[in-house]
C-alpha cells in the first residue's frame, strides 16, 4: 500500500480522480491480488535467503497485482505469439 | 570554409547542407560541439564518454573524403550522441552499470554501424540509468534537466535528451522499453521518435525487454528525426525481432506534410492522469490543429490501460530477469537494490503467466490498431505534468507504456512552456508500420505549432528556429 503522501501526489497529478476513489481502487486491487502475492512470497522464501526475500517484497507486490489483472483476460485460440511481425 | 551561424544551433539537415556546400567544415562543427560540451557538461552531466581525439580524427576523415570528392552519405560529418547502452567498437559501453564500467565492445551495434555508414560521427556516449531501467545508478542523481537543474531530466535516455536540448549535439540515440525516449524529450523541450517495434535493429544494444525495446531518436526537428530513422531502418538478420518490411522514404514524408489530418484526441485516461495545466494545454493544441484544418475527434480507448500496463509489467519483468539471471546469481552486489529486487521478483513469474501476457498483448494490439486506424494519428499529452521538481524520480512513463508495449510508432513534439517555464509536449501515435505517414502528420503539426524551445543556459539565438 502506498503512503498517504504518495496518494496525495497522485491525486494532484491526476487531478480528476478523487482521493477516495483512488484508495478504493488500490484497496480492491490489493485484496484481489492477495492470494497471488502469498504464492509468490512463499516461492521467494523457499529459494532466497531472508534478506533477499525481504528486499524483493515490494517488487513482488507489484508483480502480484500485474499477474492478477492479466489472469482475467482470456486470449483467443489464434493468439499464439512466437514470431514477432 | 566559414558559416555565419553558430554551428551548435544547426539542425542535422542544415549541417549536412552546409557541409556539402563547403560552407562548414566537419572539423569546425565537431570543435564547436566539443567546446559547447566543455562549457555546459560540468553543470549538466549528460555524457559518460567523450573521446575528443577520436571525434576530431573522424571529423578530419570526413573532411578528407569531401576534399577527395568521395560520395558523402546522408549524415556526412554530423556528430551524433549515443546512449551508453549501444555497443560502440573501441569505445566504453557501461549500460549505466558498475559491472560493465570497463566494458569495451569489439564491434558496433547495428544502429551505430548504420549511422557511421551514413557518414555520421559518433560524438560520445550519453548517460543512462542502470541497464536503462532503474531510476539512478546507486541512487545518485547525475544528469540535470537542461532547463532547471532541480527538476528531473527524465529517463532512462536522460543524457541524450539533455545533450540535444543544450545544443551539445544536433541529434542523439536513445531506446525505450517504457517511456525512456519520449518522456525525457518532453521534459527537456526537444522532439523524439520511437519507431514501430522491429523497424530498427536492436543488435548490439543492452536489452531491457527484447520483445518491447525499441531504438529511439532525439532531435530538434521532425526532419532530423526522419533522417536518422531512414539511415538506420531496415531488416537485420542479426536481430530476430527485426521486421522484414520495405523501408519507406521518411524524409520525403516530412517534405510532404499531411494536410487536414484526422486527429483522434484521447482524453480518456490521459486527461484523468494529467494536471490541470497539461489538460488545458493539450486542448489548446488540439484547437490550434483544428483551426489550421485538421479534423479533431474524440477517440475512445477499446481496452483498459491499467490492464495493458499489467501485461507490460509481466512481460518486461520476465524478460529482464531472464537476461540478468546470471548476474543476479553471481554478482548481486553489482546491481543496485531496487533493480535487484525487481529482477528477483521477476524470477517467480511462471512461463505460463508470461506466455498468457504475450497472448493478451496480441489481442490488445489488434484492438488498439482498430482504433488508431480510424485516424491519421492519435493525440495525447506526452507527460502528465512538466518535469517534476524531484531528482529522486525520472518521472512517470504512464503515457508511453501502452504504445511501446504494443509496438506502435510515436512522436513527441515540443508544444510550449508551462506557467513555471518548463517545457510541455504532445504525443502523436499511429498504427504499426505507418511510420512514414506519422512523419508526414508530425511535420504538419510542427508547422502549425512553430515551437522551438531553447533552454536559458544556452542563450537565445536567432538561428534556433530551424530553416528548411
Amino acid at each position: 500500500m502506498r503512503s498517504r503522501e504518495q496518494l496525495e501526489k497522485e491525486r494532484f497529478l491526476r487531478g480528476l480522480i478523487p482521493l477516495a476513489e483512488l484508495e478504493r481502487r488500490e484497496e480492491e486491487l490489493r485484496a484481489n491480488s492477495e492470494q497471488v502475492l502469498r504464492r509468490l512470497t512463499a516461492s521467494a522464501q523457499e529459494s532466497l535467503d531472508g534478506q533477499a526475500a525481504q528486499e524483493a517484497r515490494p517488487a513482488l507486490v507489484r508483480t502480484a497485482k500485474a499477474l492478477w489483472l492479466v489472469s482475467h483476460h482470456r486470449p483467443e485460440p489464434e493468439d499464439m505469439p512466437g514470431f514477432y511481425w | 570554409m566559414g558559416t555565419s551561424v553558430d554551428p551548435c544551433s544547426l539542425t542535422v539537415a542544415r549541417a549536412v547542407a552546409e557541409i556539402r556546400q563547403g560552407r562548414l567544415s566537419p572539423v569546425s562543427l565537431a570543435q564547436a560541439l566539443l567546446q559547447r560540451i566543455d562549457r555546459l557538461e560540468p553543470q549538466l552531466h549528460a555524457w559518460v564518454t567523450v573521446d575528443r581525439e577520436l571525434v576530431l580524427e573522424q571529423a578530419h576523415e570526413s573532411l578528407r573524403k569531401l576534399e577527395r570528392g568521395e560520395k558523402a552519405g546522408p549524415l556526412h560529418g554530423v556528430p551524433i550522441g549515443v546512449k551508453d547502452v549501444f555497443y560502440t567498437e573501441g569505445m566504453r559501453t557501461t549500460a549505466g552499470s558498475a559491472y560493465y564500467a570497463d566494458f569495451v565492445p569489439t564491434h558496433d551495434s547495428a544502429a551505430v554501424a548504420r549511422l557511421k555508414r551514413a557518414g555520421a560521427i559518433i560524438l560520445g556516449k550519453t548517460v543512462t540509468s542502470e541497464f536503462a531501467s532503474a531510476p539512478w545508478p546507486n541512487g545518485q542523481p547525475k544528469t540535470r534537466n537542461a532547463w532547471r537543474h532541480e527538476h528531473t531530466p527524465g529517463g532512462s535516455s536522460m543524457g541524450s535528451a539533455v545533450a540535444v536540448a543544450a545544443r551539445m549535439c544536433p541529434a542523439a540515440l536513445g531506446n525505450q522499453m517504457g517511456g525512456s525516449t519520449l518522456r525525457p524529450a518532453a521534459y527537456n523541450g526537444v522532439a523524439a521518435m520511437k519507431p514501430t517495434f522491429g523497424l530498427i535493429s536492436k543488435y548490439g544494444v543492452f536489452p531491457c525487454s527484447w520483445s518491447i525495446d525499441t531504438v529511439g531518436i532525439f532531435a530538434r526537428t521532425v526532419e532530423d528525426l526522419a533522417m536518422l530513422v531512414l539511415a538506420m531502418a531496415g531488416h537485420d538478420p542479426l536481430d530476430p525481432t527485426s521486421a522484414q518490411r520495405p523501408v519507406e522514404d521518411y524524409v520525403s514524408a516530412v517534405h510532404h506534410p499531411k494536410e487536414r489530418p484526422r486527429i483522434g484526441l484521447v482524453r480518456q485516461f490521459f486527461f484523468e492522469r494529467s494536471d490541470q495545466e497539461v489538460r488545458k494545454h493539450t486542448e489548446d493544441v488540439a484547437e490550434r490543429f483544428a483551426r489550421a484544418g485538421a479534423t479533431v475527434e474524440e477517440a475512445t480507448l477499446p481496452v483498459s490501460l491499467d490492464d495493458v500496463f499489467a501485461v507490460h509489467t509481466t512481460i518486461s519483468q520476465s524478460e529482464m530477469s531472464a537476461y540478468h539471471e546470471e548476474l543476479v546469481q553471481d554478482h548481486p552486489e553489482a546491481i543496485s537494490p531496487d533493480l535487484r529486487a525487481s529482477l528477483r521478483a521477476g524470477m517467480f513469474i511462471t512461463a505460463v503467466k508470461y506466455l498468457q501476457a504475450q497472448r493478451v498483448r496480441r489481442r490488445f494490439r489488434a484492438q488498439m490498431e482498430a482504433l488508431a486506424s480510424r485516424f491519421d494519428v492519435l493525440l495525447t499529452p506526452t507527460t502528465p505534468s512538466p518535469a517534476p521538481r524531484d531528482l529522486t524520480t525520472t518521472g512517470d512513463p504512464v503515457f508511453q507504456n501502452t504504445w511501446t508495449n504494443l509496438g506502435f510508432p510515436t512522436v513527441t513534439l515540443p508544444s510550449g512552456l508551462s506557467k513555471s517555464g518548463m517545457p510541455l509536449g504532445v504525443q502523436l501515435i499511429s498504427p504499426p508500420f505507418t511510420d512514414a505517414a506519422l512523419f508526414s502528420v508530425a511535420s504538419w503539426c510542427e508547422g502549425v505549432l512553430q515551437v522551438w524551445l531553447v533552454p536559458p543556459l544556452v542563450g537565445a539565438n536567432p538561428d534556433d528556429a530551424p530553416k528548411r
